[in-house]
């Protein structure tokens, strides 16, 4: 079960980021108010230690997409690449760079936690955290919740309305990742 | 002490030296007491070889040493040091608390002073430009400390590094002057020496000592004669083994001074221990409360947001030794001449080249013989075996190995090859002694090994010309050895000089991973500053790496560690090298926990400078830090800008400036707090205001030129592009709302606008404002301007005040108005429209009216007619006797249908006005000036509607007395509300259907007034079609009909009506606006009425809920003739009326039941027979139109005549559509007999 989907920008900053507990908080009604201020603490600190997870899994999906971009050779435009002798190379790179696996597969494994990252073509990082269960999930499954993902965000490019950069706030998008944290 | 950093290469070298004793005579020292220095102290300068020295190994490998440096420690005064770690730990942290990090610059700003250099990290996506202090000081000398403190541990067994290897004897040439002197002299040292081997076995690497004779020269003995006694000891022990120093003890000597003093830093190295022993005898309880400062510190998660640095009690890193510093101006050795230092390091290279490094080569040969011999009987016998049974042993931790051992004694040979450079050979012991060691399980051996195996390896790849390196830099050595070292054998230290070094090594090998892994590996819980040296390291390694994140994460980690340790400005200056990421960059946790720990520690530290924005950093809404960590952050704040003595631009609580609304000439409105409720409906209808009083304007003030629509307000919505304009001294008001962004309550105080003429301008102080978490409130200012011009509106002032704190703040208005979007070049660019609400224009004084309403009443009903009076008063503060009011002019929309102007009642002799109507207004020219003025009005509301509005525009003219050409105008807009209601109010509290077409209906009507009965003239219903068949009320049987009306209803009366009605054409099903309507009027006298009006309710809700279980309506016809004379039984014929509300056809199917009672008493009951018949058939079928009525005849066959209830079940059923209803009709029949004069009804 994902508890954690973060969205990271290109300048490595977070601009979405939802966990469970405050999905959690969000669907908790008024009654449960004591408790929840005993739980309050908590809730602080699980969303700390999922955003210190997030945080440091993208040093992880740096040295990833290194080591992607070196397999696909030089990354920049190809009529600038200095061993680049015609165009028939350069479409050769950018072809490689084009088919740049987006999916960068499981970052860490921590007790609790197994956490997965996907790079965009536009340096956009998704990371999620799944929560290790009894019933382990399939790669198939991490895959599609990405894809989903990354068509939502998409879509949310698509609106002219959002800057990009700036921080999500869609109701679509978080309608998607409510999908995805729910395990639809 | 400025040094230049060491290289990987130097480290080693000065790290690693053999030890060599020292045993002075008397003479001898107070000979070089003369120079202030002690004979170590003079020679330890010059302790390394600085000429070309060579040795052979047993093999014959011929071995140029580079760079041999001894160690010399007097064993006369030396005593084995405590092993104290407590004691090393404060030298320690003292030693880096007195090197603090240069703070003068924040990180960020560009600063040029060597200290930092410009870092671009990650420059494959982003720039991170960082700047990264080039050296850490304070590591190099904690460093240094750290390895002189492990170096004088002795009496280890695992390695004989820091062993004494050699004893240098120095004698005064005067106390020998003959050759029994000699075997004294040197009997007696010797002892001291044997003593000490004794005492100290583990202290001394070979159990034969190589002894060195060093005469020095005595002034008062003349040179002939020390000559003799050197060459006594010549012959006596040989040549090689002895030396004389000459130093010329000569004030007038006119040789150069040394500059600069070898000296000095030996002075400075010992100045730290020196303090250190000086500051234990002053005062013990210093130390204490530091370890305390350690200690208390409790554990937490530096991410964790609650962490709060300890309290310290030292403020500022190494005040209290700096106090305790002895004086140290001590002239050392000023007198010696560049001569005696060179014949000084002419004994050193003497000493290394001519006795010891023989002597070295000849124990080498011993030992590898030894080795050898030994090795052989071993290999064969013990190893063999060790090796097939051993390694599943795991022994003891402690194995001890006999002196006599091959181990040790290879170990031995290893350490001797390591020191005197043959890296080569040294590596390869101790690559085969890690193998034996590891064999035994003798960890703390294995482990020594290992760091040497690596640290040989290095220095074999760095020597030159190098030697040949089969594999890299053995990383898995120092990891291991660190590794055994901490988990085996709990010896930190050791592995922490493992790790400095190897590390040295990595980084110069840049291999910084490994480095920072190295690093990382020795943090712990235990040592505070270590930790954070070595995290500090770790982050400068990943600098080399380019990796932003960790290198800052690292950083964070290491400031919280020196924090803990009590280093405040080592803390901050990580935690500023961490901001320098973690700003802006979106993780606001750690954006949050950095700037409130900068700000923390500066409090601590006192510098201020830059303090305010860290801190507004961490109140930056939204944040997703909880509310008390929020009020913590506030608090801070707070009690820190309350040192800070000036006003400060801050964000929290947010004011709108954009809500900001501007009153004009309205007077009496509360200051303050208050309640607003619509900003936008204002705002909506001022176009209408507008276009009347440009009408009036026109009409009744003739000279129009331009005409421009008084403003009288200002807000959001309205066009701020004209400065609102008010006349000098008279009061106006801005509203402003404030919005708490945070998540905790705010308490404002005092707050005020400031204006550019702020002595001019009067301004209403607000003395408190609370601010609930997110909650807006909005504030109106009184503004009193005795300036006449422009006053611009420049910052709001406020104080905030928490937990005693209460300190000023100010936001400076920035108004801005709607994105232009009317041009293309206003399309492409951004241009904003202008906003001139905050630059008030104050023009000349004018007379001010202020009009009321009087005696309207509160509520009214429709098409009421109130009268009610408009009273006129000045207002005007300072009076303007050169101005008068010439003419007032009431208007508003469709003033003729609502409101007139009366004529002057005539018992008023002298009027104010005189009057004349025009279209929509009603112009009243002023005849004289007495305040207050009534203008008596009629009002009548309209038919329809919950609200009556009076929007009425007033207009005045203003004359010049002594100008008539100047005029001028004000207006007065009265916007009046007053709820309309009708006066009859009705309710239904049943509906039900009596038969298909008839309804009976429930009703209640209530009189609404209190002061009038209401004559209800009409109840009916719209659509009309629907005719109210019956009518009764319940509180009187009859309903009076009255000629007005059918009822009357006296005040506060509510009566009961029951209500039957007929739907004849099947109207009430489906109706949406079916309504019952009551026509009312209030009458005032016989021919006129108060008010007229009609209440209605829609009953079409009601009536479509009604379940109607009428589709047909089944009948007897009741009276029935027939003939009983002839026969006892009866046949009749009765008819059945069928009604239905659809059309169709239908079957219906009568069935017998038999008559349940005779109701009369005339005949014998139960005559009936059991028969009905339809001519035969029980069916009939028939065809309905709808609402048709239809009669089907059945028999009966009766016996008496009477009143019977003949009940047969009657089945109707369509079968078209599946509808099936059965009635067992009740219906008494009278039977009765037919006379023969009354012919039978057909």
């Amino acid at each position: 079960m994902a508890v954690c989907v973060c969205v990271i920008g290109k300048d490595n900053g977070p601009i979405y980021m939802r966990s469970r507990s405050r999905a959690d908080e969000l669907s908790q009604t008024v009654e449960h108010n004591l408790s929840q201020m005993a739980f309050r603490g908590v809730t602080a600190n699980t969303e700390l230690q999922y955003n210190f997870i997030v945080s440091s899994a993208l040093d992880i999906i740096e040295e990833r997409a290194l080591v992607g971009s070196s397999a696909s050779g030089y990354k920049g435009n190809p009529s600038l690449h200095p061993s680049a002798s015609g165009g028939a190379v350069g479409s050769i790179d950018g072809q490689q760079l084009a088919t740049r696996e987006l999916y960068l597969g499981a970052l860490t494994a921590r007790e609790e936690y197994k956490v997965y990252g996907y790079m965009t073509n536009t340096k956009i990082k998704f990371v999620i955290v799944i929560e290790e269960t009894s019933i382990p999930l399939r790669e198939n499954d991490i895959r599609t919740m990405f894809r989903k993902l990354h068509s939502a965000f998409c879509d949310l490019m698509s609106n002219p309305f959002y800057l990009p950069g700036s921080s999500i706030n869609s109701k679509r998008f978080d309608a998607v990742v409510t999908s995805i944290m729910s395990g639809q | 002490m400025e040094e230049v950093p060491l290289k990987a290469k130097d480290l080693i070298l000065s790290s690693f030296s053999s030890r060599v004793a020292v045993i002075s005579s008397t003479t001898a020292d107070s000979l070089i007491r003369q120079h202030n220095l002690n004979f170590t102290q003079l020679i330890q300068p010059f302790a390394r070889l600085s000429t070309e020295a060579s040795w052979q190994d047993p093999n014959g490998l011929l071995i140029w040493p580079k760079d041999i440096s001894l160690t010399f420690v007097d064993i006369g005064s030396w005593k084995k040091p405590e092993v104290d770690a407590q004691r090393n730990r404060r030298i320690l942290t003292n030693i880096v608390g007195q090197n603090p990090p240069t703070l003068s610059a924040i990180p960020s700003a560009e600063s040029s002073n060597g200290d930092s250099k410009t870092v671009e990290l990650n420059n494959k996506d982003l720039d991170y430009q960082v700047q990264v202090p080039v050296r850490t000081t304070w590591y190099e000398v904690w460093r240094k400390t750290f390895l002189k403190l492990q170096s004088e541990v002795v009496g280890n067994q695992h390695e004989f590094l820091n062993h004494f290897v050699a004893c240098l004897l120095v004698i005064s040439s005067s106390e020998v002057k003959s050759s029994e002197d000699v075997a004294n002299v040197v009997g007696k040292m010797s002892k001291i020496q044997q003593q000490h081997q004794y005492d100290h076995p583990n202290s001394w690497m070979l159990p034969s000592v190589l002894k060195y004779y060093l005469i020095i020269h005595d002034k008062s003995v003349n040179e002939q004669e020390s000559e003799q006694v050197y060459q006594n000891f010549r012959t006596m022990y040989g040549g090689n083994f002895c030396h004389m120093l000459k130093l010329v003890v000569d004030e007038a000597s006119d040789t150069e001074i040394l500059v600069p003093n070898p000296w000095k830093i030996l002075l400075l190295d010992q100045e730290d221990s020196l303090i250190f022993s000086k500051r234990e005898e002053i005062d013990g309880k210093v130390p204490v409360d530091e370890i305390e400062n350690i200690v208390q510190s409790d554990l937490l998660h530096p991410l964790s947001p609650d962490s709060e640095n300890p309290p310290s009690v030292i403020s500022q890193n190494g005040d209290i030794s700096n106090s305790l510093k002895i004086p140290c101006n001590m002239e050392l050795g000023t007198s010696l001449t560049i001569q005696d230092v060179r014949r000084i390091q002419l004994v050193i290279n003497e000493f290394i080249s001519k006795a010891l490094l023989p002597y070295m080569e000849r124990q080498c040969r011993n030992l590898n013989e030894s080795i050898v011999n030994r090795r052989g009987m071993s290999k064969s016998f013990f190893s063999a075996t060790k090796r097939l049974f051993g390694t599943s042993a795991k022994s003891a931790p402690s194995v001890v190995y006999a002196t006599e051992s091959v181990e040790i004694l290879s170990r031995k040979l290893g350490d001797i090859y390591f020191l005197y450079g043959h890296y080569g050979g040294a590596y390869q012991l101790y690559h085969q002694l890690k193998k034996d060691f590891y064999g035994d399980a003798a960890w703390l051996y294995y482990s020594s090994a290992l760091e040497l195996a690596a640290i040989s390896h290095f220095m074999m790849s760095q020597s030159e010309p190098p030697l040949a390196v089969a594999r890299a830099f053995p990383v898995h050595y120092v990891n291991d050895a660190i590794g055994h070292y901490i988990d085996q054998c709990r010896m930190v230290d050791a592995a922490t000089r493992c790790a400095v070094i190897c590390t040295e090594c990595l980084k110069h090998l840049e291999n910084n991973a490994e480095a920072a892994a190295i690093f990382i590996r020795m943090t712990s819980e235990d040592c505070d500053l270590r930790s954070a040296l070595m995290l500090e390291q770790a982050a400068n390694s990943f600098v080399e790496m380019d990796s932003p994140r960790k290198y800052a994460l690292h950083c964070v980690l290491a400031g919280y560690r020196y924090a803990k340790a009590g280093l405040k400005s080592h803390s901050l200056n990580c935690y500023r090298q961490g901001y320098q990421i973690y700003n802006g960059k979106g993780w606001r946790y750690a954006e949050d926990h950095v700037n409130f720990t900068i700000a923390r520690l500066q409090n601590i530290l006192q510098t201020p400078e830059g303090i305010t924005k860290h801190l507004m950093a961490t109140l930056v809404a939204p944040s997703p830090q909880s509310s008390q960590q929020i009020q913590i952050f506030y608090k801070e704040f707070l009690s820190t800008m309350a040192n800070i003595k000036s006003v400060h631009e801050f964000f929290v609580p947010q004011i709108k400036f954009v809500d900001m609304q501007i009153r004009i000439a309205v007077a009496g409105l509360p200051t303050g707090e208050f309640h607003c409720s619509n900003y936008d409906d204002i705002g909506a209808s001022s176009t209408s205001w507008d276009s009347l009083e440009s009408n009036v304007v026109r009409e009744c003030i003739k000279p129009v030129i331009k005409f421009k629509p008084t403003r009288l307000f200002f807000s959001r919505l309205l066009d701020n592009t004209v400065h609102p304009t008010v006349p000098c001294d008279e009061q106006f008001f801005i509203e402003l709302p404030f919005y708490n962004p945070l998540k905790i309550p705010l308490g404002l105080r005092n707050i005020t606008l400031k204006f550019d003429y702020s002595d001019m301008v009067e301004v209403t102080l607000v003395p408190n404002l609370e601010l609930e978490p997110e909650e807006s409130k909005s504030l109106r200012f009184s503004v009193i301007s005795h300036h006449v011009g422009m006053i611009i509106l420049e910052t709001v002032n406020y104080e905030l005040e928490f937990s005693g704190n209460i300190v000023p703040f100010q936001q400076t208005v920035v108004l801005r108005g709607p994105r232009l979007n009317n041009t293309k070049a206003e399309r492409f660019g951004k241009l904003y429209a202008k906003d001139l609400r905050n630059k008030i224009v104050i023009i000349n004084k004018l007379p001010l009216l202020q009009a009321n309403v009087e005696g309207l009443p509160n509520a009214l009903f429709h098409t009421q007619i109130a009268n009610f009076d408009i009273v006129l008063s000045d207002n005007t503060k300072s009076k303007t006797p050169d101005m008068t009011v010439s003419q007032v002019i009431i208007t508003m929309d469709n003033m003729e249908r609502a409101v007139q102007v009366l004529p002057e009642q005539t018992s008023e002799t002298s009027s104010a006005f005189s009057k004349t109507n025009g279209k929509n207004f009603t112009r009243l020219k002023c005849e004289k000036n007495e305040s207050p003025t009534k203008i008596p009005c009629v009002f009548k509301a309209p038919q329809a509607g919950d609200t009556a509005e009076l929007d009425i525009l007033l207009v005045y003219e203003i004359l010049h007395n002594n100008d008539v050409s100047k005029k001028a105008h004000r207006v007065i807009r009265m916007s009046i509300q007053i709820p309309l209601s009708p006066a009859v109010h009705l309710e239904y509290s049943s509906l039900k259907m009596l038969d298909c077409i008839t309804y009976l209906g429930l009703m209640r009507l209530y009189n609404l007034t209190v002061d009038y009965s209401v004559i209800i003239s009409k109840i009916f219903f719209s659509p009309s079609d629907i005719e109210v068949t019956e009518l009764c009320s319940s509180s009187h049987p009859e309903v009076k009909i009255e000629e007005a009306g059918i009822m009357k209803m006296n005040k506060n009366e509510s009566r009961n009506i029951v209500l039957k009605f007929r739907d004849q054409k099947n109207l009430l099903k489906d109706n949406q606006r079916l309504t019952i309507n009551v026509a009312w009027h209030i009458a005032k006298s016989a021919t006129e009425n108060l008010a007229v009006g009609n209440s209605e309710i829609n009953v079409s809700e009601a009536i479509s809920s009604i379940q109607s279980s009428f589709v047909f309506q089944v009948k007897h016809v009741n009276k029935v003739y027939a003939d009983f004379g002839e026969s006892t039984n009866c046949t009749c014929e009765v008819e059945l009326l069928i009604h239905s509300k659809t059309s169709g056809n239908f079957s219906i199917q009568l069935e017998y039941n038999p008559p349940k009672n005779d109701i009369t008493l005339t005949g014998p009951s139960t005559r009936a027979s059991g028969q009905v018949s339809l001519g035969g058939v029980t069916t009939a079928l028939l065809e309905l139109q709808a609402l048709q009525t239809k009669t089907i005849k059945y028999l009966f066959i009766v016996a008496w005549p009477g009143v019977y209830n003949a009940a047969p079940k009657i089945t109707v059923m369509d079968e078209e559509r599946g509808v099936q209803e059965s009635y067992s009709l009740h219906s008494p029949i009278i039977f009765a007999q037919a006379l023969s004069s009354v012919p039978s009804s057909s």
